[in-house]
């Protein structure tokens, strides 16, 4: 076995937040590269991460990484290394490495982005980045004795990020970044459920108490549920559940708000551009510059994040694009890019439109119905042009009779085509949040959306709870 | 920076520092990936990734703490910072099931160390299988190749000082049918066209991907004539794929102790499983029994030390239809009085052990895929898993297949496509009636099974034999 060379750490290695050691070193391996086209991205990173169930800390983590990840563009192809540590400070060796690897069948070269925007919003919060381990597990603490006896499972999440792209066609762009999210659980009489996330730059925003008390009111609202019977309802989609639904038509599996799911022959959207797709009550973008985005400015190469209209009242319109799906398609980049190997271009910043109903308005407006709160991450995408998707609610179905909550039913299984279910939107609320899904890509997802009405959702099999 | 006595320096500061407990962990990981579509390639990536991640247990809290370049001593010393915090939020005593001190070198790269081959064979085996999928009417072919290594050098405050060195394998392939506006996508050995092992190159002899694609695009091909299915309650007959996702979702998560305890909760889940329904609870029917066999030679999940040092086990989970055990790291197994089942995996150097499914193995029956199929007037047959989902208590499930056949009359007759079944995890489990022989056991492998938070991505096993089960919804009205 080998073990690591014993490597020094220089003495002017960078610190997240100072930059100007790293982009001089990456410059001086771009100018030795000998004038390819070429790009290196490095992002360096400290994550921490304090996790509680069972009225504990079981899980208080810090991670130190810096990766580097070296594209080069040339007559025969393309080639891609990545490396972290401390080859992630040797980009001229990295750079040289990516000649060694078989060529790609020929992409276009993509036009590589010279300038890159600043967020309009600060990014970097003291607040944040000082969090320790100490700060952390107060948080938790306070969290874990307001939800009183009732059982919290949950996390808190600190990110204190330094992002760094530089190019052949002069690009020279740096930004700090910080984040802060927070995920509860919490656990009532009978087993039943209710959740709730935030997410901000700074730490000192995150309403770490307005959490807790969602979580709990949910659970306890949940408790000693009745099997719904199967059939058809009509059905409001809660924010989170409507951002779920998103992320996995447009994120996890079917990569329909993408490029790289029009490539693949997955985007609904893509597959029914010009055509409707939703009723006109549904107008979805894509807002990386807007505030619930957690805002950057440019994306992992470099390109300016655009607002991207995915559908236009209805209408399918466009999908994202990173540099290299955008030169296959002769288009520009929408500044969607993620680091090269990922899943290709990803909307991370969803924002449905607002209506002008209130959700009570739209809870009298559903007559006879259920309302979903949440739906478990786990989807099955069967795709197709209609985007055939099914799977099961989480933390609760709320019963209407009459325009009124009347009652809790178990969790159950849903299925449909996801964009029947869109045309059968009759109403939008007025009231949104942001909710969020921790990515293994380097961005979070943070979608800013309101409730749905819909006019049909199959209903079939309901959580037995043995 | 890695050497054994860094390691050493760090574990001996923790403990004089009052840690009970300390385990530092080098890790470095290499990982190539090629793809080639419609003969040419379009992903060749190369990803390396190498550091120190240090964990201690002081006063009932744990800490861990790591970085790429950092003395493993400094990183100790902010683990201590860390596990003091925690220790101070409803604080218990901690107790690790014990685990005899071990110095061992343990290397598993196979006959053909996979990173020794070169590029240019890599190139022409894809090639190779590019060209057998390459008949009238494909109209998209990808061919994927994966080469990883994984070593690791642990030294624990228990005494053992242990390094494991793996090689993965991974590879497979997926071609689209396109015909009069309809297309179909067969892929192999599982969707998406990957299959992952242990070991070495010789693998690829092994699953004979080029022998394969043939039959694959001919079913492909086959797949875009074929008629949609009725929704109906039968009895389906799932291969060794579909056993592989069926158990992997349906009891691999679910007997993971620190999800049974709540601590997956807030992420993907709990589950229905309890300590308490060990040795007592009717899981399935008494033909099923499942091993979680880290040892198993050449799956994906194998290992033969755990990344706190335990030994890899094999531990019967189901027994003859009764649930017999859980997959459990040290801290958890000491919460049942037991000893670990040497599951505790961390998918990185970054990353904290946490219990996880290894392989997971439907042991064989007495039954062989034609006498199964023999003994159905009306059903079905589906082979290699699609799409997948499970709810939060691992109960409400469906399993999608890429194909089917309807069974007549005890034989295979026409092809579905894309069928579903639906259900929950008791009912699917209790109303198996019949399980393939050892001969056709088949164990494949995942690289991207999820768990934890930060996410954790290891690589996992599973299969068997082909299986039969009664009553199951196929399909749905109006859905």
């Amino acid at each position: 076995m080998t073990t690591a060379p014993a490597r020094a750490k220089p003495d002017s290695a960078p610190v997240i937040g100072e930059s100007a050691f790293t982009l001089q070193l990456l410059e001086d391996a771009l100018a030795e590269a000998g004038g390819a086209t070429a790009e290196l991205v490095l992002i360096r990173q400290r994550l921490a991460l304090t996790r509680f169930a069972r009225g504990r800390v079981h899980q208080n983590v810090e991670e130190e990484s810096a990766r580097l990840v070296a594209r080069v563009w040339s007559d025969d192809g393309r080639g891609i290394r990545a490396a972290d540590g401390a080859d992630a400070l040797a980009p001229r060796e990295l750079l040289a490495a990516t000649r060694g690897q078989p060529a790609h069948a020929s992409p276009p070269t993509p036009h590589l982005p010279s300038t890159a925007p600043k967020a309009e919003t600060a990014t970097w919060f003291d607040s944040t980045a000082a969090a320790d381990g100490e700060a952390r597990t107060a948080i938790a603490a306070e969290a874990i004795a307001r939800a009183g006896s009732l059982e919290l499972s949950g996390h808190l999440r600190v990110a204190v990020q330094d992002l760094t792209v530089v190019n052949s066609a002069g690009l020279r762009a740096h930004v700090p970044l910080t984040f802060a999210s927070f995920i509860v659980s919490a656990v009532a009489e009978g087993g039943v459920t209710g959740s709730a996330s935030r997410i901000d730059r700074d730490l000192a925003r995150l309403s770490i108490e307005e959490a807790v008390d969602e979580a709990t009111r949910i659970a306890t609202a949940s408790r000693r549920p009745l099997p719904l019977a199967d059939g058809d309802y009509r059905v409001i989609l809660d924010p989170a559940a409507v951002s779920m639904l998103l992320l996995n038509l447009g994120i996890i599996g079917l990569n329909s708000f993408s490029a790289a799911g029009e490539e693949k022959g997955s985007s609904f959207i893509a597959s029914n551009r010009g055509e409707a797709v939703a009723s006109s009550a549904v107008t979805l973008v894509d807002d990386g510059q807007a505030e619930h985005g957690l805002p950057v400015g440019f994306d992992l190469e470099g390109c300016p994040k655009q607002q991207l209209t995915i559908i236009d009242r209805g209408i399918a319109a466009g999908v994202a694009h990173d540099l290299e799906t955008a030169a296959r398609a002769g288009v520009d980049s929408t500044g969607h890019g993620m680091l090269p190997g990922a899943k290709g271009p990803t909307p991370t910043a969803l924002r449905i439109e607002s209506g002008s109903d209130t959700r009570d308005d739209l809870i009298a407006g559903l007559g006879r119905g259920i309302v979903i709160r949440r739906i478990h991450p786990f989807v099955s995408l069967r795709g197709g042009p209609g985007a055939e998707v099914s799977g099961t609610s989480r933390d609760g179905v709320f019963v209407v009779e009459n325009g009124e909550i009347a009652g809790v039913a178990a969790n159950l299984r849903w299925s449909c085509s996801a964009v029947d279910l869109l045309r059968s939107v009759e109403a939008v609320s007025r009231e949104r949040s942001v909710e969020f899904m921790d990515l293994p890509e380097f961005f979070p997802s943070t979608n800013d959306v309101p409730s749905l009405l819909c006019g049909r959702l199959h209903v079939h099999g309901a959580q037995p709870r043995e | 920076m890695s050497h054994p006595e860094s390691l050493r320096r760090a574990v001996d500061a923790a403990l004089s520092q009052g840690a009970q407990h300390v385990e530092a962990r080098y890790g470095r990981e290499t990982r190539e990936v090629l793809t080639l579509v419609d003969g040419e390639v379009s992903a060749s990536r190369r990803d390396e990734t190498a550091g120190v991640g240090v964990r201690v247990l002081v006063d009932g809290g744990w800490g861990f703490c790591a970085a790429a370049d950092d003395d493993p001593t400094v990183l100790a010393e902010r683990a201590i910072a860390l596990a003091r915090a925690s220790s101070r939020v409803g604080s218990r005593e901690v107790v690790l099931a014990n685990v005899a001190a071990v110095k061992a070198e343990h290397k598993l790269v196979g006959e053909r160390d996979p990173t020794n081959v070169s590029l240019q064979e890599r190139l022409d085996l894809l090639r190779g299988v590019d060209a057998a999928l390459s008949v009238s009417g494909i109209v998209r072919r990808e061919v994927n190749m994966e080469i990883r290594r994984e070593e690791m050098l642990l030294v624990t405050s228990d005494g053992s000082e242990i390094q494991q060195e793996l090689a993965l394998v991974g590879g497979g392939f997926a071609c689209k049918a396109q015909s009069n506006g309809r297309s179909a996508t067969r892929t192999y050995p599982h969707h998406g066209g990957w299959s992952y092992a242990t070991g070495g190159f010789e693998w690829f002899d092994e699953i004979d991907l080029e022998g394969a694609a043939p039959r694959i695009a001919a079913e492909a091909l086959l797949l875009l004539d074929a008629k949609p299915f009725s929704s109906a309650v039968t009895t389906v007959i799932l291969d060794p794929m579909m056993i592989g996702t069926l158990l992997h979702e349906t009891v691999g998560h679910a007997t993971e102790l620190d999800r049974s305890l709540g601590e997956e909760r807030e992420s993907f889940g709990a589950t229905f499983v309890t300590s308490e329904r060990v040795g007592t609870y009717p899981y399935a029917s008494p033909t099923v029994t499942v091993t979680a066999d880290a040892t198993y030679p050449g799956a994906a999940g194998s290992y033969r030390y755990d990344a706190e040092g335990a030994p890899a086990t094999c531990v019967p989970l189901i027994e003859h239809g009764v649930l017999v055990g859980l997959s459990t790291s040290r801290e958890c197994a000491a919460e049942l009085g037991q000893a670990t089942t040497g599951a505790a995996r961390a998918s990185s150097w970054n990353r904290i052990p946490m219990a996880r499914i290894t392989n997971l193995v439907l042991q064989p029956g007495e039954h062989t895929l034609e006498s199964l199929i023999a003994d159905v007037d009306d059903g079905v047959y589906i082979a290699t898993d699609a799409t997948t989902d499970i709810d939060d208590n691992r109960e409400l499930c469906a399993f999608g297949g890429e194909i089917g056949w309807r069974i007549r009359h005890g034989r295979l007759s026409e092809p579905l496509s894309r069928p579903i079944i639906y259900g929950d995890t008791h009912s699917f489990l209790r109303n198996c009636d019949g399980v393939g022989s050892l001969e056709e056991t088949q164990v494949s492998g995942i690289a991207g099974c999820g768990k934890g938070q930060p996410w954790q991505f290891v690589t996992t096993g599973q299969g068997g034999p082909p299986a039969r089960f009664r009553n199951v919804q196929l399909g749905w009205e109006g859905g």
